[in-house]
């Protein structure tokens, strides 16, 4: 595994590629070129207004670097949305060959949607589920097949058009993406997969995941995505939006790989209802600032959130993530690990605790350590805000750097100073990796291993 | 011997430039900019009527009498320093300056609003110690290590009804030490700030914890504790809690016969002692 099998780009004509910068016009186009209703159109132009009027966040990283005129909106490819790996144009094909989705489609999951710019260009799912009542679509044609819960779930009370500048361009340009329902008592045995690649110079990625878990059901959702990498920036906006009903549980794995001149400013969030439980695995290495922030809204007594994350800062970067979770019911839970190592690059953690005032018999546990490597810097922004006397709520951090003694230890078992130096970070992200699906995990781990040892 | 300085009475004071007690999502955005409004107000300080400077070298008793004051300590040798300021608001602007030796320093309010603000540039260590035990107050501490070696212990013992603290300490050169940590019981409310900063080509050990008990059933707390490293040769870990009283301890103390009101007592009364004692 290189470096250069994410970071080249392929030599792919697309079909269209709308002009830099955003207009109403452009706005009116994608929805026209997707035959949309008109509600839909009117929540893109009503994200369009907001999105206008809004001005780019002031925290976090600087995103002084990413001219929103420069961007290119809209790029469609130049082939369609296909159940069949050899319908696809050459070089698509020979792209997620080489990143291996074909290959893990026969092995390891039950469905896999692929995305290239702006639109899905596969998508199959196992008859099995099929029979089962199981949804696995690409999110422009859930709008049209099933309008219904599309209409009731797409931006409304989980994360609503006017959230953020971000949330407010997403709604308008977003295009693509995954819409799954799991019907009721319905439990998924393996995994499904998107992966979404960004192939368009200057370009912008905008998919939208909405997944809705009927009572009982269970999921487990692995995204992963990558780009070339270009002189100029790139952007990209998505937004995943987890409904997961009573008693369901909803496992999300994303490894996000963008490459170094992507802008990735991603939203995330779970509506997790009575006894339900969620859980969020993230890995993030690519992207040149990153502001990710996963959050679980437990609503429902007795749900509970997991997440764990890992985030990379090579040289030139800026990681600024953490997760969030809102505690507004009674005997509801959550934990909260994140990890970061910084590589002359800069990583964050930002994270919020909430326990809201009717919230009893509450727990939650933070725990965030950074690792230090040449010259790399971290920061730690955990924010507890707690209304209700009934409840445990702690958060723990450190940060370390690679322990001079241990390498010498390694090195004295004669292993080399730039293995042991990989042995010890590998120990260090153990306990995160180790939440994902094996093959997920040895991919992290190689990816780690590449910025570690700068190869 | 005791030094003692006396204000006039009756100072009005706008209160308006004070952060709210309230604390939102902004709050991400609050530390840098209030961190420049405190040098600022520290410049200020310097042509306030009624700044004092005070050469301390040996242990000694300030008493401040009036709302408003502002005072210079600079320490030479190792000492104790007590200020008591009372009134029926006091807000207190301290600079203390810490020459190659040890200081305990003390500050006890008393009034119905107080507020301190205390900048210290250390060369030795400092030892701070309050205790705030007002209905309402805020308390902003910021210290500076400046030389090889310095070291600064912050303790904070929070029981009052409402109550901000913001406690920061800046490593700015290698080999310094710092313990940064806060006990409080709340009643209202509680908004607790930690900020620990170490800059590149520091080699700095720290260490910050804060743990809160929420004491009645509309208490509330926001805690942010905030580590922000840019030298990669450091130790830095932080902790932090908000929960109500330890269950082992209400059995344990519920055996013994203490009922609830008394063990609230003894809790307040531990909190208060642990933020004095060294």
């Amino acid at each position: 595994m290189n470096r250069e099998l994410y970071d080249k780009a392929d030599d792919h004509t697309p079909k269209f590629v709308s002009k830099p910068g955003i207009t109403e016009s452009l706005v009116r186009f994608i929805s026209n070129q997707k035959n949309e209703p008109g509600w839909m159109l009117q929540k893109r132009l009503q994200g369009f207004e907001l999105f206008k009027k809004t001005s780019v966040p002031t925290w976090g990283p600087d995103l002084s670097g990413l001219d929103l005129n420069k961007i290119v909106y809209y790029t469609d490819p130049n082939t369609k949305e296909t159940q069949n790996w050899d319908d696809l144009p050459q070089e698509i094909r020979d792209t997620f060959d080489k990143l291996g989705i074909p290959e893990a489609e026969k092995n390891l999951f039950m469905g896999v949607g692929a995305q290239y710019d702006s639109n899905v260009v596969y998508h199959n799912l196992h008859e099995s589920l099929k029979k089962q009542g199981v949804i696995f679509e690409n999110m422009d044609v859930a709008v049209q097949k099933y309008p219904n819960l599309v209409k009731k779930y797409f931006m409304t009370q989980c994360i609503p058009v006017n959230d953020h500048k971000f949330i407010m361009l997403h709604a308008a340009v977003w295009s693509g993406g995954t819409f799954i329902y799991v019907p009721k008592n319905v439990k998924v045995s393996l995994p499904l997969q998107a992966y979404f690649r960004m192939n368009q110079k200057d370009g912008g990625q905008f998919e939208h995941t909405l997944i809705i878990l009927d009572e009982g059901a269970e999921l487990e959702y692995i995204e992963g995505c990558s780009s070339p990498r270009y002189q100029q920036s790139s952007l990209h906006a998505g937004c995943v939006e987890l409904i997961v009903m009573p008693g369901a549980k909803m496992c999300y794995t994303s490894i996000e790989n963008w490459s170094k001149n992507v802008y990735n400013l991603n939203t995330k969030r779970a509506i997790v209802h009575k006894d339900a439980r969620v859980e969020w695995v993230n890995g993030n290495m690519g992207s040149t600032r990153t502001m990710l922030y996963p959050t679980s809204v437990l609503i429902g007594e007795g749900a509970s959130s997991e997440s764990v994350g890992i985030a990379f800062a090579g040289e030139g970067q800026d990681q600024d993530t953490g997760s969030k979770v809102i505690h507004a019911a009674s005997n509801t839970k959550s934990v909260i690990i994140a990890k970061s190592i910084s590589k002359t690059g800069c990583s964050s953690y930002r994270g919020l605790v909430k326990v809201m005032p009717s919230a009893k018999n509450v727990s939650s546990t933070v725990q965030c350590d950074a690792l230090l490597m040449d010259g790399g810097q971290t920061k730690t922004y955990p924010y507890m805000q707690v209304a209700q006397k009934d409840v445990k709520v702690s958060h723990e951090a450190t940060v370390s750097r690679v322990n001079d003694d241990q390498v010498r230890y390694l090195q004295s078992r004669g292993l080399s100073e730039d293995d042991a130096r990989k042995y010890i970070v590998s120990g260090f992200v153990e306990p995160i990796v180790r939440s994902m699906p094996f093959e997920y995990a040895v991919e992290l781990n190689k990816l780690i291993e590449l910025e570690v040892t700068g190869l | 011997m005791i030094h003692d300085v006396k204000y006039g009475q009756g100072l009005s004071f706008d209160y308006s430039w004070i952060d709210s007690v309230e604390c939102d999502e902004a709050t991400y955005n609050v530390d840098t900019e209030h961190s420049e409004r405190m040098i600022e107000q520290d410049l200020l300080a310097d042509k306030h009527p009624l700044f004092s400077k005070i050469i301390v070298d040996s242990d000694k008793e300030i008493i401040v009498d009036g709302s408003l004051a502002s005072l210079h300590v600079v320490a030479n040798k190792d000492c104790t320093i007590i200020i008591r300021h009372t009134g029926k608001f006091t807000s207190l602007r301290l600079h203390c300056d810490v020459n190659q030796c040890t200081v305990n320093l003390v500050v006890i309010q008393k009034g119905e609003r107080c507020v301190q603000y205390k900048t210290v540039d250390c060369k030795g260590t400092i030892n701070i110690y309050d205790c705030l035990d007002q209905e309402w107050s805020q308390c902003y501490n910021d210290v500076n290590l400046l030389s090889e070696n310095a070291s600064s212990v912050q303790k904070t013992s929070t029981i009052g009804a409402y109550a901000n603290v913001y406690t920061r300490v800046y490593h700015h050169v290698s080999g310094t030490n710092s313990i940064m940590s806060s006990r409080s019981a709340v009643s209202n409310e509680l908004v607790y700030r930690g900020h620990i900063y170490i800059p590149e080509q520091v080699s700095a050990v720290s260490h910050q914890d804060c743990d809160i008990i929420l004491l009645n059933d509309d208490s509330k707390a926001v805690a942010l504790p905030i580590l922000d490293v840019t030298s990669q040769d450091v130790e830095c870990s932080h902790g932090a809690s908000i929960s109500t009283f330890d269950e082992t301890v209400v059995r344990y103390m519920s055996s013994r016969g203490v009922n609830q009101h008394a063990q609230k007592i003894l809790l307040i009364q531990s909190i208060k002692e642990w933020g004095m004692l060294p």
